[in-house]
């Protein structure tokens, strides 16, 4: 595997700081004869465990930086690392591998498979992983008692509420203990008590278990408990604002909601 | 630690009953697109062997015209004819004779119970004349008991005679039954209908396969998000498009097993109706079968290959298409 190796900067079994590192990431779409410069130079850090938000008005870029980081878009110009492997290098089996195992998915529609029951729905990503049908049953059941539905293994998505649906969706995210957890709205389709549920159980199971969580969001309350938040603008990072920063803004945060939305 | 460094690997292909058991799955819960898609097969293959099966069957009954199998020889018919005329003339001379001797009729005499039809009927049915007439040969035998066994010798050998007149016309018959049904009977005109069916049929297998190709292309695209979706979860491409063919596959199954037998039953009750007994007698069984794995494969090719570019469709799509919630 010296391809591999290559592709790998940081010393194979050490932790590197950062999870996610871009540098100067660049993405042009074409649209005809026309040129759109959708990110212009994009450079952030994101450390192990942290808990990120990105923001920004829709067309700011904030999707195409999110799809990147989540190893679904490549970039035109510049490198994204995703645990020190940048993805431009890896064919479609090695991205494939990599969403598998080290990106956790969490859709703003939750996105569930309809034919299949919970306990199913969590056991998929572990059987793409390869594992054995036993093994992948019996973790799927212990994460989904850990997203606290148990009780609802054998139901369909059909059967579940929005909340419930979003757990299980939680639940398949964690299947193969990712490092990343991306979480595009995770809210968005909920009602607000059951988004704080949500927002609360992100932010337990980022600190039980290390990993780094990048949501997409609207939602203030996703805000509050971020340690960074990313501003995009104009295919450029506006700002990142640090936790400490966002304790003494955080009502010109809320105060600004309708900005935001 | 679940953040523990590692070099990425390459995603393992999955066994292929994975594949089977999520596409068995998600058949059984769109069942009423399936069904659409199903219906679609079903309908072609039971005209692909609605038409073989009539066509097998006809031939089958052509063949047994240009060679039919009579067991009873010309000097057999011969021998029975003679016979017929010696017990006609015995029975003739009998029943003048009898009408010399002038004795009573036996009052109870009823010769509709004895045969079980009026006399008049019974020779005429059989195609034969006799010499007499009916009141005439009724009166005999109401005085004369013994002319009885003699009247029913002559209509056994009557009746032997005709199966046997019957047996040695029915290729004539079945003739004039397949023309009066505009089956044609010549090589030209059969070459020509011929065409006309292989064309029919080609048309029939064209409207399928796109229904087909329609159908799961629909399928593909409501499935957007779900693909979407099963790719951010470290599905590979090849995954994807077995999820798909396997699908149809089963589909192209279940929709040409039944086909064939509507099909065949429809075409068999056609014939049948128009035939009778001749079209089962003269069956080209090996034909039969073979028309029915004809279909068979015609069926399962035509829905595997209506799925392959829907499937392929699926499995490029980009998993991005999973994050858009307008979709």
């Amino acid at each position: 595997m010296t391809s591999t190796a290559e592709k790998t900067t940081a010393q194979p079994g050490t932790l590197s700081e950062y999870t996610v590192r871009t540098i100067d990431v660049k993405r042009v779409y074409r649209m005809g004869n026309e040129e759109i410069h959708a990110l212009k130079g994009v450079n952030i850090s994101i450390q192990r465990g942290e808990y990120i938000s990105i923001m920004g008005p829709s067309g700011s870029g904030k999707s195409t930086l999110f799809n990147m980081i989540g190893g679904l878009d490549k970039p035109s110009e510049g490198k994204v690392y995703i645990d020190e492997v940048d993805i431009a290098q890896l064919d479609s089996y090695e991205l494939a591998w990599m969403r598998c195992h080290k990106i956790g998915y969490i859709f703003q529609t939750f996105n569930l498979m309809p034919v299949q029951t919970a306990l199913e729905n969590v056991m998929l990503p572990m059987i793409f992983a390869g594992m054995n049908t036993a093994d992948a049953q019996d973790k799927a059941a212990e994460i989904l008692k850990r997203v606290e539905l148990g009780h609802r293994m054998f139901n369909k998505p059909a059967e579940m509420s929005g909340g419930q649906q979003q757990r299980v969706a939680i639940a398949r995210a964690f299947a193969n203990d990712p490092s990343i957890i991306l979480a595009d709205e995770p809210t968005g389709n909920l009602d607000l008590n059951t988004g704080k549920l949500i927002i609360e159980l992100l932010r337990d199971l980022n600190k039980e278990k290390g990993v780094t969580i990048i949501s997409a969001t609207h939602d203030h309350k996703m805000l509050a408990v971020s340690d960074r938040i990313i501003w995009i603008r104009d295919g450029r990072v506006d700002k990142i604002q640090n936790r400490a920063d966002l304790k003494i803004e955080t009502g010109t945060i809320e105060g600004a909601e309708g900005e935001i939305h | 630690m679940s953040n523990t460094q590692e070099s990425i690997k390459r995603q393992p292909m999955l066994p292929l009953s994975k594949a089977v058991e999520i596409a068995w799955k998600s058949i059984r819960l769109r069942l009423s697109r399936s069904l659409l898609v199903t219906s679609g097969i079903v309908l072609a293959l039971a005209f692909l062997m609605s038409i073989l099966t009539s066509e097998a069957m006809i031939k089958g009954m052509r063949a047994w015209i240009a060679n039919p199998q009579i067991s009873v020889t010309r000097e057999q018919q011969q021998a029975l004819r003679d016979e017929l005329t010696t017990k006609t003339s015995n029975l003739r001379d009998a029943v003048a004779e009898a009408a010399k001797a002038r004795r009573t009729p036996d009052p109870k005499w009823d010769a509709e119970k004895v045969f079980g039809k009026p006399l008049a009927e019974l020779p005429r049915e059989l195609g034969m004349t006799l010499p007499l007439t009916a009141p005439e040969l009724d009166r005999a035998m109401a005085a004369n008991p013994e002319l009885v066994p003699m009247f029913q010798d002559w209509l056994v050998t009557a009746r032997q005679l005709k199966a046997v007149r019957d047996e040695q016309t029915a290729p004539q018959r079945l003739l004039a039954m397949m023309e009066a049904n505009g089956v044609p009977s010549n090589e030209e005109a059969i070459e020509q209908s011929r065409t006309q069916t292989n064309w029919l049929i080609g048309l029939a297998l064209l409207v399928a396969f796109v229904g087909i190709l329609n159908a799961m292309l629909m399928s593909v695209t409501e499935r957007f998000r779900e693909i979407g979706t099963m790719k951010c979860l470290g599905a590979l491409d090849g995954f994807i498009i077995k999820l798909f063919l396997i699908e149809s596959l089963f589909q192209g199954i279940v929709g040409t097993v039944i086909g064939i037998i509507v099909g065949l039953t429809l075409s068999m009750a056609a014939v049948s109706i128009n035939y009778g007994s001749f079209a089962w007698k003269n069956m080209l069984w090996g034909d039969l079968f073979k028309a029915m794995l004809m279909c068979l494969t015609v069926g399962v090719v035509l829905t595997v290959a209506g799925a392959l570019y829907p499937s392929w469709r699926a499995a490029k799509m980009q998993p991005i298409e999973a994050m858009r919630s307008d979709v």
